[in-house]
């Protein structure tokens, strides 16, 4: 049997639930209040909480966007495009993500891999991205049931966009040979020890627990 | 046509008198990424409406919305007023305390970048309509009794 790619298969099942969210947000009434009168869909919210990273960095993208045409007086409407960035956004990361969990199976026990400046680089930034969406979801408003389940799935991505750094960090360290180089090595054998069923298991179990805990803290 | 300091362009009215006109301004411009609310509030807008077209909707809609800030200020403060719903009344009276009320509610919104439920939260007030914020500044900085305008 053919083994099933993620990096295909999980962009391909995150565009296809935003997509159904989108569609619902078209044609439901936005009630739930972000600001002053500014109320917003119950989809919009779910959305938002199941690809926070991809929908702030399209909000980042589309906001200057939508600044530099303003001011140049264009005066259009930027909505559409925006749309598509984020979607784009939403296949993109999902891609990586199932990359990595491709690649993750693919490599051998005993292999090492070299770790680059680059890869040190992307940990931290997974990290510091982690610890934003954290704080992030604190400030999150949890009155109604769309929003606690927001608040759930925004830490769920936290907790993981720390966790894979703050567990693969001390692996790199202990596999550095020479303190000071650049070039170290490192297994990934406490992740391989996961199955990606396993890790899709604790992904729920996280996201299970925090969503009582978003429950439980209703405001 | 020339453009101005701020924002839009010169024109010549009909009468030949210079104004300035200002494109359609983005909801999305009212929030900004300089506190919590802020980019919670950006992060959700539908970048679809104009600041024109949500006043004339709350306005339909009646939702009670007097006025807009951006939160938090970007380049000092930002307010937009609905024109129909100031306070006429002398601010001699007491009703007529409600503009400096709803000033000073706006300002915070611009000043601290809190939202309506969060400074309801700091200031121990239920999480409903967001005049009551304004009826607390009222009776708490104006020392004048909560009302809305009699307008």
């Amino acid at each position: 049997m053919r083994k099933l790619r993620l990096a295909i298969a999980l962009p391909l099942l995150q565009v296809g639930a935003e997509g159904i969210l989108f569609l619902w947000r078209q044609h439901s009434e936005p009630t739930i209040a972000v600001y002053e009168q500014i109320r917003v869909t119950s989809a919009a919210v779910m959305s938002f909480g199941l690809n926070p990273l991809a929908a702030i960095l399209t909000r980042f993208v589309c906001q200057s966007a939508q600044w530099v045409s303003w001011n140049l007086q264009a005066g259009r409407s930027l909505s559409g495009g925006c749309d598509f960035v984020f979607f784009t956004f939403v296949a993109l990361s999902w891609f990586f993500i199932g990359m990595w969990l491709d690649r993750r199976k693919s490599i051998e026990p005993k292999e090492k891999r070299r770790a680059t400046l680059g890869n040190s680089v992307l940990l931290f930034l997974l990290l510091v991205s982690g610890v934003f969406l954290l704080l992030f979801s604190f400030h999150l408003h949890r009155s109604s049931s769309a929003q606690i389940i927001q608040t759930a799935l925004v830490q769920t991505w936290g907790v993981f966009l720390i966790g894979v750094p703050v567990l693969a960090f001390p692996q790199l360290l202990s596999e550095t040979k020479a303190p000071g180089n650049l070039s170290l090595e490192y297994t990934h054998s406490r992740f391989r020890s996961l199955s990606n069923l396993q890790w899709f298991v604790v992904a729920g179990a996280i996201f299970a627990i925090l969503l009582a805990l978003a429950f439980l803290t209703k405001k | 046509m020339q453009r101005t300091q701020e924002w839009g362009t010169l024109s010549r009215g009909e009468s030949g008198e210079q104004r300035v006109v200002h494109p359609p301004m983005p909801l999305s411009e009212m929030c900004s990424w300089g506190s919590w609310d802020g980019i919670i509030c950006s992060a959700q807008i539908d970048n679809r409406e104009t600041l024109a077209g949500y006043f004339w909707e709350s306005k339909k809609k009646q939702l009670g919305l007097f006025a807009l800030s951006q939160m938090p200020a970007s380049k000092g403060p930002l307010i937009f007023f609905d024109p129909a719903q100031i306070c006429k009344t002398y601010s001699s009276a007491s009703q007529g305390i409600f503009n400096q009320a709803e000033l000073f509610h706006e300002a915070l919104h611009g000043f601290y970048g809190k939202s309506d439920s969060t400074i309801q939260d700091a200031f121990g007030l239920a999480e409903l309509a967001s005049i009551n914020i304004t009826f607390y500044l009222q009776e708490k900085v104006f020392n004048k009794t909560a009302s809305i305008c009699g307008n």
